[in-house]
């Protein structure tokens, strides 16, 4: 048993590896429209995991989490547009916003549970868009805010040797890493022994309180921690998107990070970012055929919820292995 | 030096109502000595109130609860439970998407204060614990299951499991006989004996079950309609007119 977890544990580490340097090399020989559309894929995979970090392994259905996303995307647009600061300092504050944004909801979210807890982050989320969408003068209002400047990242092409390399395909290379350090993080947090007191709250809520676990504490804990991963994959989105809109956070942009999530698997760690990345191919290619996209998603929806509740990822273990992978 | 301390635990003129019917009236005990307590009592009597107003799962109207000195009413069941008292429940509760391995790991890395750690990966740590612990209880061999797949009566073992993993003082257990087969009875009664004395802990129960109660207890307290109308050894519950009236003869 040692051995084989031991052996695990090295193989995810080793595959983990391999997926970013592959990531990372894209820019060097794929079209620059994929590489737009990896980074995309890969911001909004990122917020997709951090949303799982609730739903999946804390049993905690957020109606709400675009919110901390567009919290995230306002602070970092507006302090590179309107403050001129630099990248660096506006991502790290687009993290922290939407961790303090998280910290100010969840104090209240998380003393209620199940419907009651989802419902309250939604009403949450729609005060947070409501005042966005009001504060024209700070936020532009239903304009949104546009002409966000890209971050000079001639280092970056220059460090690789490839001054060809335009602001976007050096962006790329930024979220990759970020997304990275997010997602190493969220690694950690779950195989971490506060991962499993998470998963002792998604089963039994009061079970957990009699081994002595203050449950309102570690929810409130890990809303923070996701709220603030959202926040800087909403920073990143911003500076990607050149612009920030009120719709980044609207409840329609919650509900479909949380059907990503539930397309890909909430039961695993790398589901939500497959079911992402797959949602994201899917639009793109039946938007080429047909401007049903909504009736498509229905449809996926619809056969996925009935036949393959594990979603995507489920699907993928039963054809690899069938041992319980969590 | 974890001999039973003195006054493990005091219950004072405690009062509970729920929409006007007085499920706890003015009940008074305390513990300092002796290993097995029960509280019996008929159906209704309160004896499951008497238990979530110890551990704080509900709050009283009046009275106090004072655990190893210090009033605990107000405190939250989860530091009552790092302080020492632990409980299990009447119907199996354990984490059923946790396989029995995780569900004992997961006490233990709460009530070590580890709960709160990111660094480094849990893994197998507590793994040597976990299997000391399911040793003690008799489900070594079942670690690798899920709470579902196992027989009622080891259901009700991993529940102890966890409650043990607590490292409790005083462990409550509310009817850990109940819906049992009479071979599981009795494979639990010895197992409550046995834990008793290895673990050195002081054991509070409800119990139905008059041979359970009699066999494993070395002081009763009968409960009924919400008040103690006898609190002795089982000699002297056995001999009490008004005990056998309301509870013995009945059952």
């Amino acid at each position: 048993m040692d051995v084989k977890t031991l052996d695990n544990k090295r193989n995810r580490l080793l595959m983990a590896t391999a997926l970013f340097l592959g990531l990372g090399a894209v820019p060097f020989f794929a079209p620059p429209f994929y590489v737009v559309f990896l980074n995309d894929a890969l911001i909004i995979a990122c917020l997709s995991m951090s949303l799982n970090l609730l739903v999946g392994y804390t049993g905690l259905i957020s109606f709400g989490h675009a919110a901390y996303f567009g919290l995230g995307a306002y602070a970092c647009g507006l302090l590179m547009k309107s403050a001129g600061l630099p990248f660096g300092v506006s991502l790290v504050a687009a993290g922290a916003l939407g961790g303090f944004g998280a910290a100010l909801a969840g104090f209240f979210c998380v003393r209620l549970n199940r419907v009651y807890f989802s419902m309250l982050t939604l009403a949450f989320s729609l005060i947070f868009w409501a005042i966005c969408f009001r504060w024209n003068d700070l936020t532009g209002g239903d304009q949104g805010l546009s002409g966000i400047p890209y971050p000079n990242l001639t280092w970056i092409s220059q460090m690789l040797g490839r001054p060809d390399f335009s602001s976007a395909q050096s962006y790329y290379l930024v979220s990759l890493v970020v997304v990275a350090i997010c997602i190493a993080a969220m690694w950690i947090i779950v195989s971490s022994p506060v991962g499993l007191i998470l998963r002792t709250i998604r089963e039994n809520e009061q079970r957990s309180t009699f081994i002595g676990v203050e449950t309102r504490r570690v929810k409130l804990a890990i809303f923070i921690v996701a709220g603030t991963i959202a926040g800087l994959a909403g920073g990143l989105f911003a500076i990607f998107n050149r612009g920030v809109y009120p719709d980044f956070m609207y409840w329609t942009k919650s509900a479909e990070i949380l059907i990503m999530a539930l397309f890909g698997g909430i039961g695993s760690f790398w589901g939500p970012a497959i079911g992402s990345l797959t949602l994201l191919l899917l639009h793109q290619e039946t938007l080429a055929l047909t401007e049903y996209w909504s009736f498509a998603l229905g449809i996926i929806l619809l056969v996925l919820t009935l036949r393959f509740p594990s979603g995507l990822w489920g699907l993928f273990k039963r054809f690899t292995n069938t041992r319980r992978s969590k | 030096m974890n001999a039973p301390a003195k006054d493990l635990l005091t219950v004072r003129a405690l009062r509970k109502t729920f929409d006007g019917f007085q499920a706890i009236r003015g009940v008074d005990f305390s513990i300092c000595h002796g290993r097995v307590h029960a509280v019996i009592g008929p159906n209704g009597a309160g004896k499951s109130t008497l238990f979530n107003l110890i551990t704080g799962l509900d709050r009283p109207d009046e009275g106090e609860v004072t655990f190893l000195g210090s009033p605990c009413s107000h405190m939250s069941p989860a530091s009552l439970c790092r302080r020492g008292m632990v409980r299990s429940f009447q119907k199996s509760n354990t984490f059923l998407g946790l396989s029995v391995f995780e569900n004992i790991q997961a006490a233990i890395v709460s009530c070590s204060g580890e709960g709160w750690k990111i660094w480094p990966p849990l893994g197998l740590r507590f793994a040597d614990k976990v299997q000391e612990i399911a040793e003690q209880v008799g489900i070594a061999d079942k670690l690798d299951l899920f709470p579902e797949d196992l027989a009622y009566g080891y259901q009700r073992q991993l529940e102890l499991a966890i409650a043990i993993a607590s490292r409790p003082r005083l462990l409550l257990l509310d009817e850990p006989t109940a819906g049992m087969s009479s071979s599981d009875t009795r494979r639990t009664v010895a197992l409550l004996k046995r834990i008793v004395e290895d673990l050195n802990i002081v054991l509070l129960i409800t119990e139905h079950d008059m041979g359970v109660v009699f066999s494993l207890a070395d002081r009763i307290i009968v409960l009924a309609e919400g008040q103690i109308i006898a609190d002795g050894n089982p000699e002297e519950i056995r001999a009490n007119t008004e005990v056998k009236r309301v509870y013995l003869g009945k059952s």
